[in-house]
This record gives structure tokens, C-alpha cells and sequence, in this order.
């Protein structure tokens, strides 16, 4: 892990930990806006530690969405807190295994629904993903990234607006009038 | 022999569209071949036949392929061109002084089919591949913006892979569908209420926007336009 990435995921980390000290009605919000910053790494590094952090708040912020009023807190936040330690000590390795842990606590946060949190924690790679996408990483790299298959990212992406905010180099009419030629 | 290379994108928008077997109709229109690289079928095929989700939508297009509609480029005709290809794309932007790896092995594969075969067009619906090609200053233009940091680009490399694309055609599944709704491919759809047509192309146009293909709502308002 270069050591860019860890001082991101030790901020990363820092900023979950005390957006979860307390528990507020904005704790979601907050996890959300954090998990969107976690995606410029995630695109320029498009390492695992990276694209792990950033699934990982997602996923705790759909899971504190749903569940908020019945949620301890304590269980996640020690491992997160352990994570952060190990960062800060250079424990690559054990991070990586508190990582993995913590997503196993956030899975146990919610035994009842097993299969939504599995859902969950899929639909932050889909949504992830496509955050790749929109930063302008191809469609089957960002896939590939986050280890989906290009139907659910392109299933997810047609819904939508990133299509909308770039313009192409060739205009429609052109590309539409070339295709015309290919068919006549 | 003429042909068109697809990648993997607008085979998913026809199929999630149910629209794939407008392939064989406009393959007799085109009198041509019909391609994917190898890699772009593992994409589609081999990866969702090993898990639940869109196993049926791949058996479809392993039909296709069967039925020799499409036709498979084995990886190794392609192999050494591809990773020299991709080389240079992976290796035309940086940020925070890291090379930005853009680009997929398969969407590569597909370019190198294309300049290897000398086709007619690149059927690509995914975006970055599309500006790397057309307008490599705009792809660089949105990555500063959307990563929100400086991207210095590598004028030798981008050269290079310019150089190799130069002469790839690019449409992806809007234009096909349109193409196909003007043959009129798709009249046993014409809905019995009042501007049928104009109904059925919008519809159509949707569809594969909603499925993925990168195509703006400016743009399909332009296309039902030039329809008039």
C-alpha cells in the first residue's frame, strides 16, 4: 500500500469513527458523502485497499439506513478504531484482515436479513462501480475493478444521468448517417 | 469479406432489450461478418453462465454465436497486438503521478480486431473507449474534472495509440436500433395508437439508453428528429 493510499484510508477511517461516536440522524448522510469522496482513489489506484474502504462505507450506510434505531454502534466502530491502529503502525496485513472482519460485523448487524445485507454490500460494488465510470474508468475496467459482471453494471448505469453530462467528440447526426451507409 | 466488431456493451442492450435477434436480420442487410474478440465473450457469456444473475440473457447470446451471427475471434489472433495496445492506453493519462489503467483487455481486443481486420466499424456503447478513440482531449478533460486533481497526459503514447486507432468507425446500439427501425426491421411492433412510429422509436431508443448504451437524451431527441 503506497503510503497516499494509507494516509486516505487512515482519514477515511478517522472520519467514520467519529461520524459514528454519536449517533445522529445525519450519520447516513455523512457515511454517503464520505463514501463518494472514497472513489477518486478508488479511480486513479484502483487498488483493493481502496476500493475495499469504499464499499465498506457504503455498505454501513445502507445498513445504518435501515436498521438505525436498533444499531450498536460499538462492534463496528472497534474494529474500524483496530483498523486505523494498524494504518497508523504500518500492519498492512493485519488491516486487511480487520477489514474483512469489519465487513463480517457489518453482515452480523443484521443476522435476520442475511440476504439483504449479501444484496447490500452488492449493490455498493454496482454503485461503485459506476462512480468508476462516471470518473471516466471504462465500463468493462470498472467491472472488472470491483469484481461484477458488466450486465449488472451496465443494467445499473442505464439508470442513470452520467450519459447525460458528457458530450461526445462525433456528433449524432454524423455517426447515425455513417451508420445508415453501413446497412443500405 | 466486410465486418463490424462488436464489444460487449451493445450485445447486453440488445439482449436486455429482447432486441438480439435484430443481429440476424441486419446481418442479411449488411452482407457481412459480425464479430466479437474472444475476450468480449468471456464478458458475456462464461462469466454470468457461472454465477444466477443474467445466465439466461447469456445462454441468448450463446445462441447467437452457435448460429454463427456472431462470430468469435480466438485471443490468440489478437493477443500480442492487444497487450501492446493496451500498454499505450493504460499509459496515456496519469493522476497523482499513478498511470490511469482506462481500459479493459476486452475493449481493447475489440480495436485491435477492428484495425487488425480492417472493418467497417467498432459497435461500442461504453463511453471511455468511445472518447479514447474520438476525442482523447475531452476523456482527459473529464477525468480532471471528475477526479478533481491534474492529469498529465503522455503526448507519445497518446500519439502512438492514436495512430493505431486512426481509421476505427465507431456506432454503438442507438444507431443500430435506429438503423434497424428505418428498415423497418421493427414494424410488427407499430402499436395501434395515434404516432405509431414516433412512439416506436422512442420507445426503442429508451430502451437501450436505459440498458446502458451511453447515449444522451439530446441525442435521442436529435435522432427522433432526423426521422421526420
Amino acid at each position: 500500500m503506497n503510503d497516499t493510499i494509507k494516509e486516505d484510508i487512515i482519514f477515511i477511517l478517522s472520519a467514520v469513527i467519529d461520524i459514528l461516536k454519536v449517533k445522529e440522524e445525519k450519520d447516513i448522510t455523512e457515511l454517503k458523502e464520505l463514501s463518494n469522496h472514497t472513489i477518486h482513489n478508488a479511480s486513479i489506484f484502483q487498488d483493493e485497499d481502496s476500493v475495499s474502504i469504499a464499499i465498506l462505507v457504503y455498505s454501513l450506510s445502507k445498513v445504518i439506513e435501515r436498521e438505525v434505531d436498533e444499531l450498536n454502534y460499538g462492534n463496528i466502530l472497534f474494529f474500524l478504531e483496530k483498523a486505523k491502529d494498524c494504518l497508523l503502525k504500518n500492519k498492512i496485513d493485519d488491516y486487511r484482515k480487520i477489514i474483512k472482519k469489519a465487513f463480517t460485523v457489518i453482515s452480523g448487524m443484521d443476522s435476520k436479513l442475511k440476504m439483504y445485507i449479501e444484496e447490500v454490500i452488492n449493490q455498493a460494488q454496482i454503485k461503485k462501480g459506476s462512480k468508476l465510470y462516471e470518473h471516466g474508468i471504462s465500463l468493462a475496467r470498472a467491472a472488472e475493478i470491483l469484481g461484477i459482471s458488466q450486465w449488472e453494471l451496465m443494467f445499473y448505469i442505464g439508470k442513470t444521468r452520467i450519459t447525460d453530462k458528457t458530450k461526445d467528440a462525433v456528433n449524432v447526426k454524423e455517426r447515425l448517417k455513417f451508420a445508415r451507409g453501413l446497412f443500405a | 469479406m466486410k465486418s463490424l466488431v462488436f464489444d460487449t456493451g451493445p450485445v447486453i442492450s440488445l439482449t436486455t432489450n429482447n432486441l438480439l435477434w435484430l443481429l440476424e436480420e441486419l446481418k442479411k442487410k449488411y452482407k457481412g461478418d459480425f464479430y466479437l474478440a474472444e475476450a468480449a465473450k468471456k464478458e458475456l457469456i462464461d462469466k454470468p453462465l457461472a454465477t444466477k444473475k443474467f445466465k439466461f440473457e447469456a445462454l441468448q447470446v450463446l445462441k447467437c454465436i452457435n448460429e454463427g451471427i456472431l462470430k468469435v475471434i480466438p485471443n490468440n489472433e489478437l493477443e500480442e497486438e492487444t497487450l501492446s495496445l493496451i500498454n499505450l492506453a493504460n499509459n496515456c493519462f496519469s493522476a497523482r503521478g499513478n498511470w490511469l489503467r482506462i481500459v479493459h483487455y476486452a475493449e481493447v481486443s475489440g480495436l485491435v480486431a477492428c484495425a487488425k481486420f480492417n472493418a467497417d466499424a467498432f459497435v461500442v456503447d461504453e463511453r471511455t473507449t468511445r472518447l479514447l478513440v474520438e476525442g482523447p482531449e475531452r476523456l482527459a478533460s473529464l477525468l480532471k474534472d471528475k477526479l478533481h486533481t491534474e492529469i498529465t497526459v503522455n503526448k507519445e503514447n497518446l500519439e502512438k495509440f492514436r495512430e493505431q486507432v486512426k481509421n476505427i468507425r465507431i456506432i454503438r446500439s442507438v444507431e443500430i436500433a435506429a438503423v434497424a427501425y428505418e428498415l423497418g426491421l421493427l414494424n410488427k411492433y407499430l402499436p395501434n395508437i395515434p404516432n405509431p412510429k414516433k412512439i416506436l422509436l422512442d420507445s426503442i431508443l429508451w430502451g437501450v439508453k436505459l440498458n446502458g448504451c451511453a447515449v444522451s437524451k439530446e441525442e435521442i431527441e436529435d435522432i427522433i428528429k432526423s426521422e421526420k
